[in-house]
Order: structure tokens, then C-alpha cells, then sequence
């Protein structure tokens, strides 16, 4: 456990230092500040417009870092050989396979930590109100960003980092596509029902923990409902992390 | 390496957690706001082209929809046959996002009021009833709001002239806590115009209470009524006056609301 703290203090101050990191981030400040150039608009559909743009590019940029980082954390350091240092040490594999995972979480915490503070108090500058209810999309977007990470990061422990972007954008799309395929689903008959019953089951459905719309719209969420998404996304993180330390171990370096 | 025993223990963990998910995630259809997005079905965002479909599939409705608003914002300064394009662009919209009230009150507005004045003769009617039903779909999507219960009563009060129908909706809205006092106004006036001088006073007074006496409409319309309370001559004025606003709707006139005045005929053109 040691180890993997190690391990993940020092990833979080390389990736702090890294200019890709800083970039996404600025980019993804200076896309909300544009925001708050659509001052054409009624008040009332502009702060509409503010919130929905910037709590979509916490989304999308926040993506773009769980993909970055998921994929630059296990695979180039076997590429480079470094990863030899450190399991002579010895550190155990899933250690430093949830080192990184963990280094990866602290940083993508950061991230939306910092958007999500720059958009409320931005939002607070243009409307003079404190736009916490804000907080709750913010936070199951997390979640699904590490979700994300830790697929890519689960995937190129054995696969190539291209595939390993790819697998993070499938499981993007079909985890937000998974109430449509219900629907297909119910219209299916034989082999691809089954398909889409194996597909409905493995994959979370990330459409659930997708609160921007209603915190939005000022829609009320049950707490509950805030509990059972938290439920279901720890147990499928758990799952993917399980499938990543395993594959990391079976792996010949 | 893992131990071959701590290996066993991760899968059995690993499977316990998926075994976990399946019924959680099952049991968010329990939740109205999961199931009102959730079964949308792609066809209601089919007009909006590949655009709302990947929206839909990729988790950006909600941005993709502000990006149609702007456009049916454009649509609707073109004029014209810009204005039957934004019709399928507002139908995405509120299949994108049925919470957006402004979305539905502009769908609402623009085919009961701007289609229905550019449509065929024929059709005009059919552009009401589509005024309407898109309101009453905007409020079973958001029924604890009021802004579209007081968009349908301003339709039947104004564009309609039917006060019977507008006052339940009137008082609809007036029990909504964060609705503000103009629409007790709407109310008093529809009783006012359907001769109902009592309710009408009683709720002149409710908005003045609401206002803390700071309240100069409801206040004179009090002192206006507890002078004419019985001026059978104004009522009627008030009721002619009705009938003029009506013809100039193309509305056909009524008759009173005592019912012992006829409509008066119109003379054939």
C-alpha cells in the first residue's frame, strides 16, 4: 500500500508539471470565459447556456484527460523499460498498477475540482448567485471519468496505447448509449438480444450518472438515486480494476 | 506476482461487485427523472438530424439542444419559411431537453400564434389545437413549474377569449408559491369578464394581502368594484367591448355571460 502512495504522489506531481496537462486545462477555462460571451440572449437562457456549456467542457475535457492519462500511465513506462526499476524493488504489479490508478484519480479530482470552482465563481460574477447545486453533476462526472481511466489503463496493460484510446471512447458511447439499446432490445429476438443483453449487463450505463441536464434545469434528484449511481459505478470501478491488475500481472514484460 | 489465492479472491471480489452493479443499475428505471430520459426513443430526436442523434447517443443533449436554440433563434429573425423550419427544430429541442421551459413556451406560442396567422385558412384551427397540446405535453414533462400552465391560460384567455376554460388554469398557476402576483391579476380579470364580480374582488383582495397592501392595481380595482359592484351598464359595456376584441380576432362574438343577451348577429361580409 506503501508502494502504490509512492507511486501515485510521484505521478501526480509529473502530470502537474506536464504540459499537456496544463494545456487541457487552460483550453478548457478559456472555453467557459467564451461562454460568457453570448450576451445576445435573454438573462434567464444565457445563464442557462453558461452552465450547460460549462459543465460540458469539464465533461469533454475531463475525458480527454482520463483518456491522456490512462494511457500514458503503465504503457510507456514498460515501452521505456523503467518499469523494471521499480518491480525490482520490489514493488508488486497490482501495486503499481493502482499506484497509477490512484495518481490518475488525484489528478482528474484536481481537474474538475479547479473547473468546477472557475465555473462557479464565474457563474457567481455574471448572475450573483452561488450555483452549488452545480456540485452533484460535477461530481458523478468524476466518477465517470475514472471510470474511463480505468478502462484505458486496464486495456493497455495488454494492448496497444491506439487501442487503448479506442476501448476509452467505446466504453463512452455504448455507456451512454445503453437506454437506447434497451429499447432495441425489446424490438430483438435470438442471438442479438442476447448480444445486447451481455452488452446492457457489462457496461455501466453512464447516461444515469449524466446529472447535467437536470441540475441544469433545476430538476430535484433523490439522494437516493445519488447513492445507488455511486453504488453501481464503485462496483463496476472495482470490477475494471480488478480485470486491470490481473491482466497487468499476467503480462510477460 | 499475485498469489494464486489473493488472485482467486480478486475475481470472486470482482464478480460480487458485478453481480452488485446489474441489479443497481436495474433499479434506476424506479426514478421518474431516470425513466423521462431514458425512453426517449431516437425518433423524437430524429428531426434534428445526425446531429441530435449522436447527441443523444454520445451524452450531449443538453448542449446540442442550446446549439438548435440559437438556430431556431436565427430561424425565427429570418421570417418567412424560416419559420415552419423552426418547428422541427423546437420538437428536438424538448425531445433533447424536456425540461427546457423556454423551449416548450416558444413551441407553444409560435404554432398557436405566428403559424396559425401565416397558415391556410383550413389548417388555422389545427394550429391552435397544436398550440395547445404542446403546452399541456410541456407540462406533463414539467409539471411543478408554472410558467407553462400560465402560457396555456394567457392562450385560452387572450388568443381564445375563453375566460371558462382559462380560469381553472389561472387558478392553477395562482397555487404555485414562486408564481408572482400578476398572474392573481389574469385570474381577478377573467372572473371580471365572465361577471363573476365576488371571486373576482376576493382574489383583488388575496393579491393585495400577497403584496403586504403594496399593491396600486389591486388596490383600485377593490375601490373601482366596491363603487360599481352592481353597474349592470358597465358589465355590458365590458361585454361589448369583449365582443369587438373577438371579431377583431376573427373570433365569433358571444353572448352575455348571464346568458340574457344574445350574441349579437354578424352582418355577412
Amino acid at each position: 500500500m506503501r508502494a502504490a502512495k509512492s507511486i501515485a504522489l510521484n505521478m501526480v506531481g509529473e502530470a502537474l508539471n506536464r504540459l499537456v496537462f496544463q494545456i487541457l486545462l487552460v483550453f478548457a477555462i478559456c472555453f467557459m470565459v467564451g461562454g460568457f460571451f453570448f450576451t445576445y440572449l435573454d438573462p434567464g437562457e444565457e445563464g442557462k447556456m453558461l452552465k450547460d456549456l460549462g459543465l460540458t467542457v469539464i465533461t469533454i475535457f475531463g475525458m480527454l484527460m482520463a483518456i491522456f492519462l490512462g494511457v500514458g500511465t503503465v504503457a510507456p513506462e514498460v515501452d521505456r523499460r523503467t518499469i523494471y526499476c521499480l518491480i525490482a524493488k520490489p514493488v508488486k504489479r497490482h501495486a503499481f498498477f493502482m499506484g497509477k490508478f490512484l495518481g490518475t484519480a488525484v489528478i482528474l479530482g484536481i481537474s474538475c475540482l479547479v473547473m468546477g470552482l472557475f465555473l462557479v465563481i464565474a457563474l457567481y460574477v455574471k448572475e450573483q448567485d452561488w450555483n452549488w447545486g452545480l456540485m452533484p453533476a460535477i461530481g458523478l462526472t468524476y466518477l465517470t471519468l475514472l471510470l474511463v481511466a480505468a478502462v484505458v489503463m486496464a486495456v493497455s496493460t495488454f494492448a496497444s496505447q491506439l487501442l487503448s484510446i479506442v476501448a476509452g471512447f467505446v466504453f463512452w458511447g455504448l455507456g451512454h448509449s445503453q437506454s437506447f439499446l434497451g429499447t432495441l432490445r425489446l424490438h430483438s429476438e435470438g442471438a442479438s438480444r442476447t448480444m445486447l443483453d451481455v452488452v446492457g449487463r457489462l457496461f455501466p450505463n453512464l447516461a444515469a450518472m449524466d446529472l447535467r441536464q437536470w441540475v441544469v434545469d433545476q430538476v430535484y434528484i433523490p439522494p437516493s438515486y445519488l447513492m445507488v449511481v455511486t453504488a453501481m459505478a464503485a462496483a463496476y470501478l472495482v470490477v475494471i480494476l480488478v480485470i486491470g491488475m490481473i491482466a497487468f500481472n499476467q503480462r510477460q514484460l | 506476482m499475485i498469489e494464486p489465492k489473493a488472485k482467486k479472491q480478486l475475481i470472486l471480489v470482482a464478480i460480487a461487485c458485478w453481480l452488485l452493479a446489474i441489479p443497481l443499475q436495474g433499479s434506476l428505471n424506479r426514478y421518474k427523472i431516470y425513466r423521462e430520459t431514458s425512453t426517449k426513443a431516437i425518433t423524437d430526436v430524429s428531426e434534428g438530424g445526425t446531429l441530435a442523434m449522436v447527441a443523444m447517443l454520445g451524452g450531449f443533449r443538453n448542449i446540442t439542444a442550446n446549439i438548435l436554440w440559437l438556430k431556431s433563434d436565427e430561424y425565427w429573425h429570418q421570417g418567412g419559411s424560416g419559420w415552419w423550419r423552426m418547428l422541427p427544430m423546437l420538437r428536438t429541442i424538448v425531445a433533447l431537453d424536456p425540461h427546457f421551459i423556454d423551449a416548450w413556451d416558444v413551441l407553444g406560442w409560435h404554432c398557436a400564434w405566428n403559424l396559425h396567422s401565416d397558415a391556410p385558412e383550413s389548417e388555422k384551427p389545427l394550429w391552435i389545437e397544436n398550440g395547445i397540446n404542446y403546452y399541456r405535453q410541456g407540462i406533463r414533462e414539467n409539471p411543478k413549474r408554472y410558467e407553462l400552465y400560465s402560457s396555456l391560460a394567457w392562450l385560452y384567455h387572450d388568443r381564445l377569449r375563453d375566460y371558462n376554460k382559462a380560469i381553472p388554469i389561472w387558478k392553477k398557476v395562482c397555487s404555485f408559491k414562486d408564481a408572482p402576483v400578476t398572474q392573481k391579476h389574469m385570474l381577478a380579470h377573467c372572473y371580471e369578464r365572465t361577471w363573476q364580480v365576488d371571486k373576482a374582488v376576493a382574489v383583488w383582495k388575496e393579491a393585495l394581502r400577497d403584496k403586504k397592501g403594496d399593491n396600486p392595481v389591486a388596490k383600485s380595482a377593490i375601490e373601482w368594484w366596491a363603487k360599481h359592484h352592481d353597474d349592470r351598464a358597465y358589465l355590458i359595456s365590458l361585454w361589448q367591448r369583449e365582443n369587438r376584441l373577438r371579431l377583431g380576432r376573427g373570433l365569433p362574438p358571444v353572448a352575455s355571460p348571464d346568458g340574457k343577451i344574445p350574441a349579437p348577429v354578424q352582418e355577412a361580409k
